[in-house]
């Protein structure tokens, strides 16, 4: 039941959202929050029926030690933090890494060891880091330990649990008092977070979809492209996981704004940037908060004196656990210390006060190395990556179009003349998903905008089955 | 406006769009059991995939059901001229296939005699593909059901897949509307006389087209292993009734670069591995045969049946 299905959109959402105002009204805040735990529970459970019990008993862990965390001073409380960050990331590792490291130690020493078969709690990532953060502001003493009630409608929170936006227990918590609406303000959260959900919708299903007809075909046929097609199809590969990803984060915004919560905000327009330092701060906007004031400052703080050097290496540390914390794979690594690497030389940059490069020169070398990173982050393996990139870089042959031709590609005319230069336009040049819900009114015209969006969308995803979400694989 | 009239107007276009589209998806469901669903249609696999279930008190020995690989390549003359054994060839196109499983062969079964033998021949890239409805075109398998299944059946499938009876009901309320009856009559034209001759060749469609003369140079987009456990579901199934199957996978032309590929992932798997053929017995897709290239092929296949049933199986007349 992905937020984009007719399932999610015309049986869940509603009973949901109507079921939570309805219980607001008649039970109270009381009511609608246990309503939108159960609803939860239910939205998990259909879409990863074998991990409830991971994440029960992950919530359960994390809340007991919270709990007692929070009683007590100093060196027990560093001691019971630093068991809650052990027990986390042995679970985030023993669920999505024993593979990894298992066939990663075979291939050194040699041997013929067999990865097990561990399956994948679908937003392990996510609720993990959730808690993580939890964990380390109830340490700080930025909030309180939250009751049980609080604690798992939070962390389960199904708008955002399977892939973001990562919402810490400070901002979530006083706003799930008013799950069912503000009064007074009900019908228009509910139309906001319906306008933002169906621009979210479009942006993944139509956008996303039109360019990864593109990207999947670059991929699977690396070596046998052109130059100019390994281009283009690692230009789409951005196109798409910008608005696969950036869509998705919309409806969750959208999801939980129906219900009176606002989550935070996880893109900015972020091919416009230009630097490096510009991207993460409009890219996945809620994971660079955490890569900057988790890993980054915790890191910083180990060296006595901080210098250009020791920046940079924590830079470039923090940037390769957060690249790994994206999948099992070698590619997420390197794609973590590329983008480290481009980090380390923006802050060199900028401290050294060297000269200020040109507006459209930023924005082209910022792209090449977002789209070069991407292409690591698409492929299967090194070695296909290895593959697009060295045709990417082959002048013979440079031209050509055949490969795409010959894939036979779903491209209706409405992909190419319509979604796709309307998709680039959207990317570079109009308004991000927060200015449009802004400058929003409700007004006839964008009643019937939403509504043809919205429609739109679910006809569109009929007529092109659309790709899975590829966040989903995190 | 207020925020709940704005509410009110997103959810009646929602609805008036959503009743648009089921009141056309209602009226389509009977024209597409009517003759005229058949005379209009310009897809000579739509017109060919029901042949199982018109089937009556046939005696075949041999059986051969698979996608349209099978369909174009196994004749089922030949088979018998070659063995002495009695085949039908019940195959359908790939999504059918795919979605509705043995299907036609069950149909097949309740009004005839069994036969001795059950050749599953597939394409090789048809066992890397997925059986979900979601990642094949519906139309074959959705025509095939409301045609020939109990209606509560029919509508049970579109109802759990409702975004594939849309993409089915569209074009064909479209069409209903605005017939393209050139189409029809050209189509009638050039395939009339290949159908007709599948009804007399034992269910092989040879389609009118000109022998290819070059190969596809870039591997197909497949998936990274090929989906086997069904075969060994399906070799079970028929086997508990007494019937004998034999898998094969079809022959694609010698210049197919997934060719290597396909005999070393395949090996093992299945009763008669890929084998390479002239690129110029394929007349569609690289992978549909032309006449002379469906007589190559049954040949092949004959010398396999040979072995599973030997003494059964007559002498190649002389000159062959």
């Amino acid at each position: 039941m992905l937020f984009g299905s007719s399932s999610f959109l015309l049986g869940f959402l509603p009973v949901v959202v109507l079921g939570a105002i309805a219980l607001r009204r008649l039970g109270g805040a009381l009511a609608s929050r246990w309503w939108v735990l159960g609803c939860s529970a239910v939205f998990y459970a259909w879409n990863s029926p074998r991990h409830v019990a991971v994440l029960t008993v992950s919530m359960l862990l994390n809340w007991l030690l919270a709990r007692t965390m929070v009683r007590f001073q100093w060196q027990a409380r560093l001691r019971l933090l630093q068991l809650g960050l052990l027990l986390n990331t042995a679970a985030l590792s023993i669920y999505k890494y024993t593979g990894f490291l298992v066939t990663t130690a075979a291939a050194v020493l040699h041997r013929n060891w067999r990865a097990p078969a561990i399956s994948f709690p679908l937003g392990i990532s996510f609720f993990t880091i959730v808690q993580v953060m939890y964990l380390l502001d109830c340490y700080e003493e930025l909030v309180p330990a939250l009751g049980a009630l609080d604690y798992a409608t939070f962390v389960s929170f199904f708008p955002s649990i399977l892939s973001g936006p990562l919402a810490r227990a400070g901002l979530l918590q006083p706003q799930l008092q008013r799950l069912g609406g503000e009064p007074g303000r009900t019908a228009e959260q509910v139309a906001r977070g319906l306008l933002q959900f169906a621009i979210g919708m479009f942006k993944k299903i139509v956008f996303a979809g039109a360019f990864s007809s593109v990207a999947n075909v670059g991929f699977q046929r690396g070596a046998h492209l052109s130059a100019l097609e390994a281009w283009l199809c690692s230009a789409a590969y951005t196109l798409q996981i910008y608005f696969d990803f950036s869509g998705y984060t919309d409806m969750a915004i959208g999801s939980a704004r129906m219900l009176g919560v606002e989550l935070p905000r996880n893109f900015n327009a972020p091919l416009r940037s230009r630097s490096i330092i510009e991207f993460w701060q409009r890219w996945h906007i809620t994971l660079s908060n955490f890569i900057t004031t988790y890993l980054y400052t915790p890191i910083v703080r180990r060296f006595r004196k901080i210098t250009l050097a020791k920046a940079a290496l924590a830079t470039l540390l923090a940037m390769t656990i957060a690249g790994l914390w994206h999948g099992p794979s070698w590619n997420f690594v390197l794609f973590g210390m590329m983008h480290g690497a481009g980090l380390v030389v923006n802050q060199y940059w900028r401290k050294k006060k060297m000269p200020k490069l040109p507006g459209w020169l930023s924005l082209a070398l910022t792209l090449l190395l977002v789209n070069t990173a991407f292409v690591v982050f698409r492929a299967a393996d090194l070695a296909q990556a290895g593959t697009v990139l060295r045709t990417m870089l082959t002048p013979h042959h440079a031209a050509g179009l055949e490969s795409l031709r010959a894939a036979r590609l779903d491209l209706s005319a409405f992909k190419v003349l319509v979604a796709m230069p309307a998709g680039v336009l959207a990317a570079f040049l109009g308004p991000s998903s927060d200015e449009w819900c802004q400058r929003w009114q409700p007004t006839a015209w964008t009643a019937l905008g939403v509504a043809g969006m919205v429609m739109m969308s679910m006809i569109y995803q009929i007529f092109n089955v659309s790709q899975d979400f590829v966040y989903f694989r995190f | 406006m207020s925020y709940k009239r704005w509410l009110g107007m997103v959810a009646m276009v929602m609805v008036a769009i959503t009743a648009l589209l089921a009141a056309a998806m209602l009226q389509s469901i009977g024209y597409v059991r009517t003759e005229r669903f058949r005379a209009n249609a310009t897809d000579p696999y739509l017109l060919t995939e029901e042949r199982a279930f018109h089937l009556r008190h046939q005696e075949c020995d041999v059986l051969i059901y698979g996608d349209s690989t099978a369909l174009t390549g196994v004749a089922p003359q030949v088979v018998q001229q070659r063995t002495g054994l009695t085949s039908c060839n019940i195959s359908v196109p790939v999504s059918t296939l795919l979605v509705l499983g043995t299907l036609p062969v069950d149909a097949y079964l309740q009004q005839n005699r069994k036969p001795r033998i059950l050749v599953l021949q597939l394409g090789p890239e048809t066992l890397y593909l997925s059986h979900r409805w979601e990642t094949q075109a519906a139309d074959y398998p959705i025509a095939l059901l409301l045609r020939d299944q109990p209606t509560v059946r029919a509508l049970q499938q579109l109802a759990l897949h409702p975004a594939q009876a849309v993409l089915f009901f569209w074009p064909v309320t479209r069409y209903r509307l605005l017939p393209d009856r050139g189409k029809v009559a050209t189509f009638r034209q050039t395939f009339g006389p290949a159908l007709q001759r599948a009804d007399q060749q034992g269910g092989l469609l040879t389609l009118p087209s000109p022998a290819q003369t070059a190969c596809d140079t870039v591997p197909r987009a497949l998936a990274s292993q090929p989906d086997l456990a069904w075969l060994d579901e399906m070799r079970q199934r028929y086997a508990a009734q007494g019937i004998m199957v034999v898998v094969r996978a079809s022959p694609v032309p010698a210049c197919d670069p997934d060719l290597v590929r396909f005999q070393s992932e395949l090996a093992g798997h299945v009763d008669m591995n890929v084998l390479p053929l002239p690129i110029t017995y394929f007349n569609d897709r690289n992978r549909h045969m032309t006449a002379e290239g469906a007589r190559v092929e049954t040949e092949q296949l004959t010398d396999l049946l040979s072995s599973h049933l030997p003494g059964r199986v007559n002498t190649p007349p002389a000159g062959q």
